[in-house]
């Protein structure tokens, strides 16, 4: 079958890519790894189901065994049963193995954004500036795909230009109280003129507030971890289920590509199908990879047979830490949303730029996640945490990719290796953030208790990207401004492989926005 | 098609089980049919052969023995009975495979070792395999080893000989899968086989284990001098069974030790050690259900509820091959007390992994069950004082209880969870 293009991936790089071919008039070929195969997402509220619903385990905990096998993993999504299908195979079917690096990916239809923690923003002239092109050029990318995907959080608050996406976004959710009191305490800092060292804001989220489509608006159900049953959160795959009415669409699931082959008509692939079925023989003149950076780097190498020349992948290290309010200890919880609620931003302590820290409260987070780290007996650790729950907020600290030095390399055997790294300074600036953060809620009257701040392992984050970055000199190994990769001509890279490099805001954003840029020029040169 | 006789018996079943789970024709020879998917054809040891009773079979395994034997079993019965099974197996081209006994010599103490002697020499002579196994343990309570079970079960008191016999354990499974191998290996000599454990356990060991794996009790040992046994036994007066009793125990104690680690390199045999053996898979299930209540009812600080209990032990079945925990009795009878061996600190060391991992599980089983949902949220805030001043009361307790643990850890390491796999490598 002949397809004008070709996109590998159906996650949120690749829907973004796929909408302006298909509007263009261009057929286009859509092909994933699979995986549709996910349980039902719970229904209900999170805490009223906990206290009543009697099958609780099969979406806690999984009728595999889900949450118990994956106990070593270290986010808490690797452990949730709605997501399995989403992680599940990665490494093995693409041939990856990691040391000193948590390799996470997707093969599943969505992508990684069916786990996304939704945070969006749009890079500032700083943050672009390494980008080949001009920092207006992301604009239509990103008004057209924040329009599509929809987004919350438009606020009067600091953060409000850091995000620079209010203009598209719809008013946030009630504020749980325990963020809610930081954040009113932030204001009357501000108000006297104090700069606490750190700057606070509603958190601008993927996320609908109201009905919108088959979508609807989040009702607070506090399930967001385990599956959102009313698609209130972003996931590519709504994208791909309106891609999928459009005539000129073909979606082919459940295959994994190995590489990209050129002949004189075109380009085609080798793959593989998961349920071992036989690929169809297809050929487009153009394909686009977005199949994730570590995917996507995999396929690049392979069609190039590109052997022990190792590739530089970025990644945001991250820390993580615990807030107690104490006046909060022991109170009742109600429902809420367990997406971000807040942001904090820090600036001046990493020299690569700003650190981000999405902060959300702990109480529709299972226990199990946060007793075993307890010093003390696991008795005692339940009572502690039955009492500090409800006084708790959780945060999770990005800080800039160029801190981490991990490479991907393609070694003789086929296989992809991946070495994990850090530069010599992301010990002490972690120190660094440690002591910031812990002064300036300090002020607003949170506390972050003993060994209740912990480093992430790389790769951690599952924030990739870099691997195959875009540049002016066009040099082999890069891919053009327009996303056409040097070495291979009519590939085209639209996911965060080809950023040049990787802020500590939340990426995903300005990545659709640049698979949209990349697609529309596409789409003027092919038809 | 493999003919067995006895195929009701203790190791018979176990044969028949073996047989079939290889996908292996049976044909149960016994005189009562065998319950099993066995094709069943009668046969009784005292009797000639049905013809046609091996029709299309390759091989014979023959375990039917006189078991209600006195003093002095029919020698010539037995011998008999093994001429016509060589005689017909003969005529069938088929393998004859003779289990015999660890007391089989020429000038055995008993009537029965003296038989099973002749037994051997004839199964020989026709170029048959002859098996002697150790000590038969595992599986159905049955045969001697079901003696062994009824017995423990009610008493508390093991004899304990002096001087303590010596035993080489072998599963039932083990030995089916070695009986099968002589009948069906291609490349299996006629000659002796000995399957068996090759290094021995004195007897009171062998029944103390029995009495502990299978039924988590600790037994007393009472000197039983056999020497003074033997002596009064041959007091004139005494009933005949009571004389061949003390016989045979003669000759267990005298018995010398097989050699059977090229027997079980020939057949490809790896025998399973006595701990696994004995744990059959009902008993295990307890073990852990009892393992579920000690570890759940600790972090609930009450009774278990019944839903997290049967979870716990789902997950061990799927996830960690069953394998139980070694809780102390005092944790079984006390949970609370695991606070004493649960310190952070050893933790940190690195002890007790498998106690770590299973202390998260039970967490993940109470969390996500509704009867202790109470020990994971805060139902009502206004009783916040109360909780708060609890809450004050236990972290005391637990600084007391870390000290003690401090203090005497070394104490409390013996106590320390652990599996049971973990324990033999120690």
């Amino acid at each position: 079958m002949t397809f004008d293009v070709i996109i590998v991936g159906t996650g949120p790089a690749g829907v973004s890519a796929a909408f302006p071919l298909l509007d263009a008039g261009l057929k286009v070929l859509m092909v994933d790894a699979g995986g549709d195969d996910a349980p039902k997402p719970p229904a209900g509220e999170y805490l009223s189901m906990r206290k009543n619903d009697r099958a609780q385990w099969d979406w806690l905990v999984g009728s595999n065994h889900d949450a118990i096998r994956f106990s070593d993993a270290t986010s808490p999504k690797l452990r949730v049963p709605n997501l399995a299908p989403t992680f599940t195979g990665f490494n093995e079917l693409n041939g990856i193995t990691a040391q000193g690096f948590t390799s996470i990916g997707s093969l599943a239809s969505g992508g990684l954004s069916n786990a996304w923690g939704s945070g969006v923003a749009r890079f500032d002239a700083d943050e672009l500036a390494d980008f080949p092109i001009l920092p207006g050029d992301l604009d239509v990318g990103y008004a057209a795909v924040a329009r599509r995907i929809g987004i919350s959080g438009r606020s009067d608050d600091d953060l409000r230009n850091y995000f620079g996406v209010d203009d598209f976004a719809d008013e946030p959710l009630a504020i749980d109280s325990n963020c809610g009191r930081l954040l009113e305490r932030y204001r009357r800092q501000r108000l006297r003129g104090t700069d606490i060292g750190v700057r606070i804001g509603r958190a601008r989220l993927a996320l609908l507030t109201q009905d919108r489509d088959d979508r609807l608006g989040c009702d607070l159900s506090g399930l967001c971890l385990w599956g959102c049953d009313r698609r209130a959160i972003y996931s590519a795959r709504y994208d791909l289920d309106k891609l999928k009415r459009h005539p000129n669409l073909t979606h082919r699931t459940g295959v994994v590509v190995d590489r990209l082959i050129r002949n004189e008509a075109g380009w085609t692939f080798r793959a593989s199908d998961r349920a071992g079925a036989s690929v169809p023989e297809v050929i487009a003149r153009t394909v686009i990879l977005a199949a994730g950076t570590i995917a996507t780097s995999s396929i690049a190498l392979r069609s190039q047979n590109r052997v022990n020349q190792p590739l530089r992948l970025l990644s945001n290290p991250t820390a993580a830490f615990v807030l107690v309010l104490p006046e909060q200890l022991g109170q009742t919880v109600g429902p809420g949303q367990s997406m971000g609620q807040l942001v904090t931003s820090i600036d001046g302590v990493s020299e690569f730029g700003n650190i981000y820290c999405g902060m959300f409260p702990a109480a529709y987070i299972p226990a199990r996640e946060f007793v075993a780290r307890f010093p003390l007996s696991r008795a005692t650790a339940l009572d502690l945490w039955r009492m500090l729950m409800p006084a708790t907020v959780v945060a999770n600290c990005f800080l800039p990719g160029a801190h981490s030095d991990h490479t991907l390399t393609l070694r003789p055997d086929g296989k992809i290796a991946i070495r994990g790294g850090h530069g010599p300074t992301l010990a002490p600036t972690i120190q660094a953030l440690k002591r910031r953060l812990a002064k300036a809620f300090r002020k607003l009257g949170a506390f972050i208790p003993p060994g209740g701040f912990i480093t992430g392992s790389p790769g951690s984050d599952i924030h990739y990207a870099g691997t195959l970055p875009m540049g002016h000199d066009g040099c082999s190994g890069m891919t053009r401004p327009n996303g056409e990769m040097v070495d291979l001509p009519g590939v085209y890279v639209a996911d965060a492989a080809c950023l040049p490099n990787l802020p500590a805001k939340p990426h995903t954003l300005t990545m659709m926005a640049n698979a949209h840029r990349l697609a529309s020029g596409l789409a003027q040169r092919l038809s | 098609m493999v003919a067995v006789t006895g195929a009701t018996g203790y190791i018979g079943r176990a044969v028949v089980d073996q047989l079939v789970r290889d996908g292996v024709a049976v044909v149960a020879l016994s005189r009562r049919p065998s319950s099993t998917s066995a094709d069943w054809r009668r046969y009784d040891l005292g009797e000639p052969l049905d013809s046609g009773a091996l029709a299309g079979v390759t091989a014979v395994i023959h375990l039917a023995a006189e078991t209600d034997r006195g003093p002095s079993p029919d020698v010539q019965r037995e011998v008999t009975a093994l001429e016509r099974l060589i005689e017909a197996s003969r005529a069938q081209n088929a393998r004859l495979v003779f289990v015999s006994s660890q007391t089989a010599q020429a000038n055995a103490a008993t009537d029965y070792g003296r038989a099973k002697w002749q037994c051997e020499l004839a199964t020989l002579q026709a170029a048959g395999c002859v098996v002697r196994p150790g000590q038969v343990y595992g599986g159905r309570e049955m045969g001697l080893f079901g003696t062994f079970c009824r017995f423990l079960r009610i008493s508390r008191v093991i004899p304990r000989f002096v001087p303590d016999p010596e035993v080489q354990p072998v599963h039932v499974d083990d030995l089916a899968r070695g009986l099968v191998a002589c009948a069906l290996g291609p490349d299996v000599s006629s000659a002796i086989y000995q399957i068996a454990a090759p290094t021995p356990v004195a007897f009171s060991t062998f029944l103390r284990s029995i009495a502990d794996v299978r039924f988590g009790r600790a037994v007393v040992g009472a000197p039983f001098p056999i020497g003074i046994i033997v002596g009064l036994a041959k007091l004139p007066g005494l009933p005949l069974s009571i004389k061949g009793a003390a016989q045979r125990l003669d000759s267990l104690a005298h018995l010398p030790p097989m050699q059977t680690t090229d027997s079980l390199a020939e057949l490809q045999l790896q025998l399973r050690p006595l701990k696994d053996g004995l744990s059959r898979s009902g008993s295990g299930r307890r073990q852990l259900i009892q393992e579920a209540r000690t570890m759940i009812g600790y972090l609930v600080r009450g009774a278990a509820s019944q839903d997290s209990v049967k979870r716990y032990v789902r997950v061990i079945e799927a996830l960690y091959e069953k394998q139980p925990l070694v809780l102390a009795k005092v944790f079984r009878r006390w949970p609370s007390l695991l606070v004493l061996v649960d310190q952070p600190l050893a933790r940190r060391a690195g002890a007790g992994a498998d106690f770590g991992k299973r202390l998260d599980l039970a967490t993940v089983c109470a969390e996500t069950s509704i009867a202790d949902v109470g020990r994971f949220l805060v139902a009502d805030g206004s009783h916040r004082a109360l909780g708060i001043l609890a809450l004050g009361w236990r972290l005391g307790l637990e600084v007391i209880c870390q000290a003690f643990g401090l203090v005497a850890s070394a104490a409390f390491h013996r106590l320390r969870p652990h599996l049971q796999s973990e324990q033999r490598n120690a």
